[in-house]
């Protein structure tokens, strides 16, 4: 003969299975939906890749202005704000401030080199400048900044409200960093 | 011993730094010669991947030619060999490099092209044994390049014991026949590049046919960086079209499954079983078949909701 189970060993064991599949749906739900709004942030062709792609093309134009320009500040800025942007060390507050003053620092070595003799000579080098302008008017052109932080308010407003997003944060799910 | 912990020190902070960079832009193999610069003439482009095809037959040197606008931040070298990699070359492989904005180029190889034909010789063959680096300060690309392979061929026919000959044009290239400066304002001759014909005035600010994104000439690599930019966004929208945030926590499937696991749980149960042993004694001929017909039910209701 079959031993019975007590009811109450019944009724444990049964909120126990409920609660592992409300931990586990929630944590593995929560999680499908940061990793989406992490690789609009880190994934390939991200947000970060974005800033790192003008901190290339900030880079690129130090060269450009290098061979009119010698021992400039303003090109040491911009060497500095792109060095900041393409290091994939440096947080994203960092890179929020050097991207902010990346428009300027192009802006003035842009002043300088039309300034210069040899640079309005080197059709090559006026025909550079403009296609990284134009490159880095179309990296921040792309709603990449206000998607991310879009979807990651959206994210972080799922996390404080309702039963799901509190046993998701109590499980440990982390808010997403926002672009600010 | 404080030596050796500097320069374990040092080692992992080059290491880490040169980690630390993010991936510059690299172009998508075209095969023998990719040049997303643009400043290669048609005679001279296909004279490359010509001469790359013999050399790869005789040889089985497999011979790539790229040429940038500009390298990302990167030295050559590196750009170079980051190249060499994305590309999965293999060890018979040798990948010339020039960034037709900087001025620089490099040579980056397999272990089997390098044991055979040597990184020195290489290098000689861009600043010494050819006026490769000069012709490239001087932006003569056709000529250059033309100048480099007939180095090159003298030295691969030296050491693979061939006697490989260059195609006609890049012979003609060297021998500055065909100089692209010559291009004329106006002159649409295959020797201009678009990008020549751009920065020699003919073009100037027109739209690239085939890159255009806005007025001015665009490379394929940005084109092709905006694409991706683009498409990373366009991911990302559909997965939040076709999701509902409140569908977080457990699914119907789970709650189905959690549901039947609690019900074989209490079935196992004192009373269960005692109304079970009742139920058998009361009708003895039914059998337990609800439970399939539930089942069958549940799963209905699911097809259902989803049409």
């Amino acid at each position: 003969m079959k031993k019975s189970l007590p009811i109450s060993v019944c009724i444990l064991i049964s909120l126990a299975l409920v609660l592992f599949g409300l931990a586990f749906g929630t944590v593995k739900g929560f999680g499908d939906d940061k990793e989406q709004v992490t690789k609009l942030l880190s994934g390939e062709n991200g947000l970060m890749d974005v800033l790192s792609y003008r901190g290339a093309d900030g880079h690129n134009l130090c060269v450009v202005a290098s061979r009119h320009l010698t021992d400039d500040p303003d090109v040491a800025v911009l060497s500095q704000n792109a060095a900041i942007l393409t290091d994939a060390t440096q947080p994203l507050e960092s890179k929020k401030a050097a991207n902010d003053q990346l428009d300027t620092a192009v802006q003035a070595v842009k002043a300088k080199l039309l300034e210069s003799e040899s640079f309005l000579q080197s059709q090559r080098d006026q025909q550079y400048l403009a296609m990284l302008e134009g490159d880095l008017k179309n990296l921040t052109s792309t709603d990449k900044v206000s998607l991310y932080n879009q979807a990651a308010q959206g994210f972080n407003d799922q996390l404080t409200k309702g039963v799901p997003g509190w046993i998701a944060s109590v499980l440990g799910v982390k808010p997403c960093e926002l672009y600010q | 011993m404080k030596k050796w912990i500097c320069g374990i020190l040092s080692l992992m902070l080059v290491l880490t730094s040169a980690f630390a960079l993010a991936d510059a832009r690299m172009p998508v193999s075209r095969g023998a010669l990719t040049d997303d610069a643009d400043v290669l003439s048609n005679e001279v482009s296909s004279a490359i991947v010509e001469y790359a095809g013999d050399v790869k037959d005789e040889t089985g040197v497999d011979m790539h030619v790229a040429v940038v606008h500009f390298l990302d931040g990167l030295d050559a070298q590196t750009y170079a060999n980051q190249l060499f990699k994305e590309w999965e070359l293999d060890d018979q492989a040798v990948l010339l490099l020039c960034a037709a904005g900087e001025d620089s180029f490099a040579t980056a190889m397999g272990k089997k092209a390098e044991n055979k034909l040597s990184k020195q010789n290489m290098d000689n063959l861009m600043y010494t044994s050819s006026d490769f680096a000069n012709r490239i300060a001087a932006q003569e690309y056709d000529i250059g390049f033309a100048k480099y392979f007939v180095a090159f061929n003298d030295l691969i026919n030296k050491r693979y014991d061939e006697s490989l000959k260059l195609p006609k044009a890049l012979s003609r290239a060297a021998s500055d026949e065909v100089v692209a400066d010559e291009v004329q304002p106006g002159q649409t001759t295959t020797a201009g590049s678009l990008w020549q014909q751009i920065t020699s005035g003919v073009q100037q600010n027109s739209q690239n046919g085939q890159n255009g994104q806005n007025s001015t000439y665009m490379p394929n690599l940005w084109y092709q960086t905006m694409q991706g930019v683009q498409d990373n966004s366009s991911h990302y929208t559909d997965y939040y079209e076709n999701h509902d945030y409140g569908d977080n926590g457990i699914g119907v499937g789970g709650w189905i499954i959690l549901v039947i696991l609690v019900m074989i749980i209490f079935s196992q149960s004192h009373p269960a079983r005692k109304a079970k042993r009742n139920y058998q004694r009361r009708y003895p001929q039914r059998s337990g078949n609800g439970w399939l017909f539930g089942l069958l039910g549940l799963a209905l209701m699911r097809i259902l909701r989803r049409r």
